[in-house]
């Protein structure tokens, strides 16, 4: 469905990805600046092998310099938020295809030569760069739609609420559990970490999980009772059966909370992580591309 | 005992007491169970955890149940007996219990701690942020970044400023290309390399250097001499000084073809930054381990010899596709001044229309039979059409007679000598090109053929048997062949003269001739004999007739005979090289037609057309790739064209203008 905007222009008020932005507009600029570059490699006569150090190699390797930093300039461009053909939208649907481009165009640059020095360093860090890049697009691409299908309507904290809510009526139903039960029943409340570490979010988000254990346990004993320690209670085992399946229907439920919670964690993570190796290995890039540069003029 | 039990709560700084029972029992019972006296809903306590009992008034009995503890005075313990009068205070679990006693009895007052610890969210802030962990951008891009640029950048070039400043400092007072020069010469340990400068070169190096400079690798400055100026062909020849251009440079200016303009631009931004397009390494291209060190595209030679006829050169952009059939260098006999000269006029394919006329009128005129003419055991053979054939016509006039095919006939007159001879002949049944020709060294081409060594086995300068010693002809001096041939007569006559008087003294009777008269008579006949021998060898049927083109004047004296001076040629195509070494898995006869040829002057060099049976041009792939450097080189050889100089680009890059350049290698 398209609305026309008070300027006249047609816009579509259905949500269209950074990837199909216009009509895929950026894609195909990115196509065909590849295309013409790898035409420049194959048709110029770059004796006595295709290198950096022929005129299509400097070519090459100067529009490889402008993207790399043009690129890096999103970080900068991002914390400006803007409307329109050079929206941030816009802009980063060119950062993700030209980001790929810009891989190509450097191994043409390249020549395909490789050796263990700076200049190949600077190769393998823009690979890097860019493959981290090429992840951050796919969790942006295929994320938002599993977190919205996880959450629901809620917020994080709600979730986080929503874990913490079982905890008083745990504890009020647990209080007739016998010692070790109710012990369990007590780390789980207490020990239990809703959000483990940057790995354990991603890698394994229900790792020693305390509440985990607890349920295990009740379910492993619910079909037997014990008579409680300490003072003789006379009640019958109705009363204790009660207690213990009230108790693991909340662990149910607590383990059910926590689950959507490290869901959502876990897709925060893997939204945010990418950005943690690609920001850095973008600096390191800039580092080695200007050795790589000065380098090459110094020993022309 | 009665007990006044109040469960209190704090709200901000308020206490609010919640509850409030009162018991009268015997004992009192805390913990968890729901029939305690005391209920502490705390998990960490047990159902039943301590027993409360009164000891007097005023003094209570505290004991922990099943192992319950509780904790009195900061100190765990399972048994306490506690004296009320100032109050008294105990920890179970997160509850505190306050306890006091009065008249009416015990007073406890229960309160529940706040929870501390809550460990489950694990961060602060948004706990679902990535941002609150250890995990940091900023960090992680300074110190990469740092990184990177101290080890890939600012080392290398503390590094070589650090060896440029050294070099600078030692080489004052020396030519600084000389000294590079000799440094380069030094054996690499005293130069110290290795090391520090080692690792910098490894870093920043493109790819590994060209066998013929792999000693050089450590020492990036000797070849990179100033920062951010291209490497100058001033340091190239440092070394390589005696290297000569390719033709006179004025020339080869006027013959460059017509650049296009974007091919023009390219070349005037690149002279502009001090890299023009003749320098050194335009062609001499290192840090490409893949390819050679020269330039060998054929592009580069097409560029000007493709289009245009320079020189009297024909084009040649491609040796499948294009290129002049071959020119060789040929004898022309002796110049006004007696001098070898040269002929360059006459291509293969022009020398070998002329052979096959030449064939066919002799084959019309009856002759080019074998061994026409031949007799064994006399050096007396002059070729098949009875004519000097080395002088006449187009060909190579190398002064010799010499035809191929009666050499290499199988069942001819060569082979019969060569039987005949049995063991004396280093030979097979017959003649091959290899009992003549030897290669050289360098498996390039074939050492001179001698005289002495490919030919005298069967052309014997023998020419008497005295007393079984045989006497031998010196080869190559016609006055002393012709002093020596009559001071052998001579010496003959006179031993004849000398035996025959030694008998007239012992011999009686009437005197015969008089010794005089014998004398004068013996002395006439040796002359006349050297003479007639002397004429002999240098005529019709004799030694040297044989092989070599004679002239004498008309009614000349003997002495007066000229032998036409050998010019062999060492290379027929001196502007190629031609590595038979490799190309030994072919006969001989595939490309040289000697089978066949009558006289030493038909040319024996293959067409350019048998070459390209197997070669093609560059780009070829259905023929061995050839490259025009393949069998041409750039760099003349001839002391006529100048040596490399250095040029002096009209701008460069940044400070290094040529005079700033010079001035640092002076």
């Amino acid at each position: 469905m398209n609305r026309v905007d008070h300027r006249g222009r047609r816009r579509s008020a259905a949500h269209e990805s950074f990837l199909r932005h216009a009509g895929y507009r950026y894609l195909k600029i990115a196509l065909l600046l590849t295309a013409v570059c790898v035409g420049i490699y194959v048709g110029t006569d770059a004796s006595p092998v295709r290198n950096g150090g022929s005129a299509a190699g400097y070519g090459l390797g100067a529009l490889a310099t402008f993207l790399v930093i043009w690129l890096a300039f999103l970080g900068i461009r991002k914390r400006a938020i803007t409307a329109g053909r050079w929206s941030l939208k816009a802009w980063t649907s060119a950062h993700v295809y030209l980001g790929v481009a810009v891989l190509v165009i450097s191994l043409l640059h390249s020549g395909f030569q490789f050796g263990l020095n700076l200049h190949t360093l600077a190769l393998l860090l823009l690979m890097l760069t860019v493959v981290s890049g090429v992840f951050g697009a796919i969790v942006y691409a295929v994320i938002p739609k599993l977190m919205s299908d996880n959450r629901g309507q809620l917020s994080g904290e709600q979730m986080i609420e929503a874990v913490q809510a079982v905890d008083a009526p745990l504890r009020q139903a647990a209080r007739r559990l016998s010692e070790a039960d109710a012990l369990l029943v007590s780390e789980a409340i207490e020990e239990t970490q809703i959000v483990r570490g940057v790995f354990g979010r991603i890698l394994a988000p229900d790792k020693n999980c305390p509440t985990a254990k607890a349920l295990a346990m009740m379910r492993r004993q619910s079909v037997r009772a014990g008579p409680l320690d300490g003072i003789e209670d006379k009640d019958d085992d109705v009363s204790e059966r009660a207690t213990r399946e009230r108790v693991t229907l909340l662990l149910e439920r607590r383990s059910a909370m926590l689950a959507r919670a490290r869901r959502h964690a876990r897709y925060r993570a893997l939204l945010e992580v990418w950005l943690y190796a690609h920001t850095p290995l973008t600096f390191a890039l800039l580092g080695a591309l200007v050795g790589h540069v000065v380098s090459v003029f110094y020993m022309w | 005992m009665f007990a006044n039990i109040s469960y209190v709560s704090r709200r901000g700084s308020r206490r609010v007491t919640e509850d409030t029972r009162q018991v009268d029992a015997d004992v009192l019972i805390a913990g968890r169970g729901g029939d305690c006296h005391i209920q502490l809903s705390d998990l960490a306590v047990r159902l039943a955890h301590v027993r409360i009992s009164q000891v007097r008034t005023g003094r209570i009995l505290v004991e922990g149940l099943g192992g319950g503890r509780f904790i009195l005075s900061g100190r765990p313990q399972i048994r306490a007996e506690i004296d009320l009068g100032s109050g008294a205070s105990l920890q179970i679990g997160q509850h505190v219990l306050t306890l006091a006693a009065d008249e009416s009895g015990l007073t406890v007052e229960v309160e529940e701690k706040k929870r501390q610890s809550r460990r489950n969210v694990g961060q602060k802030g948004d706990p679902f942020s990535l941002r609150g962990t250890w995990l940091s951008k900023r960090f992680a891009s300074w110190v990469l970044a740092t990184v990177v640029v101290l080890l890939g950048l600012a080392a290398p070039i503390v590094v070589y400023s650090e060896e440029a400043g050294n070099e600078k400092h030692s080489a004052a007072g020396v030519g600084a290309a000389d000294s590079r020069m000799s440094a380069f010469l030094e054996p690499v340990q005293s130069r110290g390399h290795g090391g520090i400068e080692g690792a910098a070169g490894v870093l920043w190096s493109s790819g590994t250097l060209s066998s013929a400079h792999r000693s050089l690798t450590d020492d990036c400055t000797l070849c990179h001499a100033l920062p951010f100026v291209s490497v100058r062909d001033e340091t190239c020849l440092s070394c390589h000084g005696e290297i000569r251009h390719h033709g006179d440079p004025n020339k080869l200016q006027a013959f460059s073809p017509k650049l296009s303009a974007g091919a023009a631009s390219l070349l005037s931004i690149s002279s502009f930054l001090g890299r023009d397009a003749e320098r050194c390494s335009a062609c001499h291209s290192e840090h490409n381990p893949s390819v050679s060190l020269s330039s060998t595209a054929q592009e580069s030679c097409a560029s000007c010899h493709g289009e245009v006829k320079i020189d009297g050169l024909e084009a040649a952009a491609d040796f499948g596709r294009q290129h002049p059939e071959f020119r060789p260098t040929l004898s022309a006999g002796a110049g006004a001044d007696g001098a070898p000269t040269v002929t360059r006029i006459a291509t293969i394919a022009d020398l070998q229309r002329s052979r096959a006329e030449r064939e066919r009128l002799l084959a019309a005129q009856g002759g080019g039979g074998e061994c026409d003419g031949f007799e064994p055991g006399k050096a007396n053979f002059r070729g098949s059409d009875g004519a000097p054939l080395g002088a006449s016509g187009s060909g190579d006039r190398s002064g010799l007679v010499f035809p191929h095919k009666v050499h290499l006939a199988v069942d001819g007159c060569v082979s019969a000598l060569i039987s005949r001879l049995g063991s004396e002949a280093p030979y097979g049944a017959a003649l091959t090109c290899a009992d003549c020709h030897t290669a050289d060294e360098a498996g390039q081409l074939f050492e001179p053929v001698r005289m002495e060594d490919d030919c005298a086995v069967c052309h014997s300068l023998v020419f008497e048997t005295s007393r079984g010693v045989n006497r031998v002809l010196r080869h190559g001096e016609p006055l002393e062949v012709i002093a020596a041939m009559n001071d052998f007569y001579r010496a003959q006559t006179i031993e004849g003269v000398l035996r025959s008087e030694a008998d007239a003294r012992v011999r009686p009777g009437p005197a015969g001739l008089r010794p005089g008269a014998l004398r004068e008579t013996a002395f006439a006949f040796a002359s006349t004999r050297a003479q007639e021998r002397v004429e002999a060898i240098f005529s019709s049927g004799g030694a040297c007739f044989g092989c070599h083109e004679i002239t004498r004047p008309e009614g000349g004296r003997i002495e007066d005979v000229k032998v036409a001076p050998v010019t062999l040629q060492e290379r027929f195509l001196p502007k190629s090289s031609f590595p038979h070494s490799k190309h030994s898995t072919s006969a001989c006869s595939t490309c040289h037609e000697a089978e066949t040829s009558n006289t030493s002057s038909d040319v024996l060099l293959p067409s350019v057309k048998t070459c390209q049976t197997c070669h093609g041009g560059e780009h070829a792939a259905d023929k061995t790739p050839s490259t025009c450097l393949t069998c041409h080189g750039f760099h003349s050889h001839s002391e006529t064209v100048p040596l490399m100089r250095t040029r002096a680009a009209p701008g460069m890059f940044f400070s290094a203008r040529p005079e700033r350049v010079w001035a640092d290698l002076r």
